[in-house]
């Protein structure tokens, strides 16, 4: 390594700060733990959109245009300090993965950090109940009292108490998008909060015409159900006839009984055929 | 008050930002200033290229030289290395009228060469460089822990600058008391 003498704190504070603003998010907040004379110098709050996934390896995603910046957290020593991209569509992931002791603390606390030290927004959260049983209600609480709001949430899992998930549906603030990939041991009906505009639900054995009737978001995608073609022909000539869901517009559906849908699902309605296209 | 040799009025150097060659636009002929560093190896620089100094250019706008009087007194940068001084009239005179790419390898990788060239530039206010140079400062730590910045920047450690801080006050303490008893000398 060369020894020559750098001695960065020297420079003119313009340049410093020049030099501040060319790191990328994570060396910016190394440099700011580097020291509490550097923890002073890092005044530069440039706004990030952040994402938390709450997986097996806890992480967080800082995006800066076509970089997103991937810290990740594991309780493998082994694998301590792995670093790697991937790039795809002129974008790409910087993946680094430490350890921890314990993972989700760690997450957390290196989220709250950001978050005191540059602008950041929370865009989306990704929790996997599987990875958390008996967790997620922590998880939630937490999330209620340091995350005011999220544009989106993706929650997945398999045979959950529905009241899990509902818990986490009654107190996490979301703006734009819901998707529900899980399954519940009661398969009953979920209150999906009013602000989103798009809900996407995967498990949707649950879901009845009526709780289809009484949603009002933008954008609805349901797999899984239930819903007979008569049903769903009673829906399309509500919303056809705008006697509901005047905000919609755009609607998926699986099809229980692909064979008689055009007749019977299709009823009454003007319609034209599109491509088939592949499941979800 | 000229500094060209077609003898305007102007102080302002003769050659626009952008590339003058055009088949059709007229041959201007171009002026020459001197710099010098710590060295005194004097440095012969067209105004074109000095244009991307703004404390240069500001100097050139304000003194009004003639060639003869910019040959006669170089513009002396005492507190520039030669090499250093060389390496940004180098750059200068490769970037003279030109659009400045995103990037720039040619930069020193030497920590102190890139620490000189950074005060350098900065100093000497030239903007795109210096944009450069933090990025190349930047890269220094690409990817490194709290501690390896603080080695690799040398970030005094919290117990070091608390030192130093004390170090200070009691530097200054003894600075007080020393022009204290002197006062009252002088006031006997």
């Amino acid at each position: 390594m060369d020894q020559a003498p750098f001695r960065f704190v020297d420079l003119d504070y313009v340049v410093i700060r020049e030099v501040l603003k060319t790191l990328d998010p994570i060396d910016y907040i190394n440099f700011s733990k580097a020291s509490k004379s550097c923890k002073r110098l890092s005044t530069i709050k440039t706004r990030y959109k952040v994402s938390l996934t709450f997986t097996d390896r806890p992480a967080v995603w800082i995006g800066t245009g076509p970089v997103t910046y991937v810290m990740k957290w594991t309780d493998n020593s082994l694998i301590d300090g792995s670093r790697w991209t991937e790039t795809c569509q002129g974008k790409s992931w910087k993946r680094r993965l430490t350890y921890s002791e314990n993972p989700l603390s760690s997450m957390k606390e290196f989220y709250l950090y950001a978050r005191s030290l540059m602008g950041v927004e929370l865009d989306f959260v990704l929790m996997n109940m599987d990875d958390y049983r008996g967790e997620c209600r922590e998880i939630v609480d937490w999330l209620r009292s340091n995350c005011l709001e999220s544009s989106a949430l993706s929650v997945l899992g398999e045979r959950h108490r529905r009241e899990e998930l509902q818990y986490a549906l009654d107190n996490l603030k979301l703006k734009d998008s819901l998707k529900i990939r899980v399954t519940t041991i009661e398969q009953l009906p979920l209150v999906i909060p009013e602000s989103i505009e798009e809900l996407h639900i995967t498990y949707g054995s649950w879901v009845t015409i009526e709780y289809v009737m009484s949603l009002k978001m933008r954008n609805f995608t349901f797999h899984g159900t239930k819903l007979a073609n008569q049903e769903l022909n009673v829906f399309y000539k509500s919303w056809i006839e705008m006697k509901s869901h005047q905000s919609l517009e755009y609607f998926e559906v699986n099809l229980t009984d692909e064979e008689d849908f055009v007749a019977v699902g299709l009823r009454g309605i003007p319609y034209e055929m599109g491509p088939p296209r592949p499941g979800p | 008050m000229s500094s060209t040799e077609q003898g305007t009025s102007s102080a302002a150097p003769a050659e626009p930002t952008t590339a003058p060659e055009s088949a059709a636009a007229p041959e201007v002929p171009e002026s020459f200033y001197y710099v010098h560093g710590k060295d005194k190896v004097v440095h012969k620089v067209s105004a074109g290229a000095l244009q991307h100094s703004a404390l240069i250019h500001g100097m050139i706008s304000n003194l009004g030289y003639t060639e003869e009087q910019a040959k006669a007194n170089p513009f002396p940068f005492e507190n520039i290395d030669g090499d250093i001084l060389q390496m940004v009239v180098d750059w200068c005179n490769q970037h003279k009228g030109k659009p400045t790419p995103p990037e720039d390898t040619n930069l020193p990788k030497q920590k102190e060469k890139l620490f000189d060239l950074v005060l350098a530039v900065n100093y000497l206010e030239i903007k795109e460089l210096l944009t450069y140079c933090c990025k190349q400062v930047a890269m220094m730590v690409k990817g490194k822990s709290p501690e390896e910045i603080r080695e690799i920047w040398m970030i005094p450690t919290d117990a070091e600058d608390e030192a130093a801080e004390k170090e200070a006050k009691k530097r200054a303490g003894k600075e007080a008391a020393g022009e204290t008893a002197a006062a009252a000398g002088d006031a006997k």
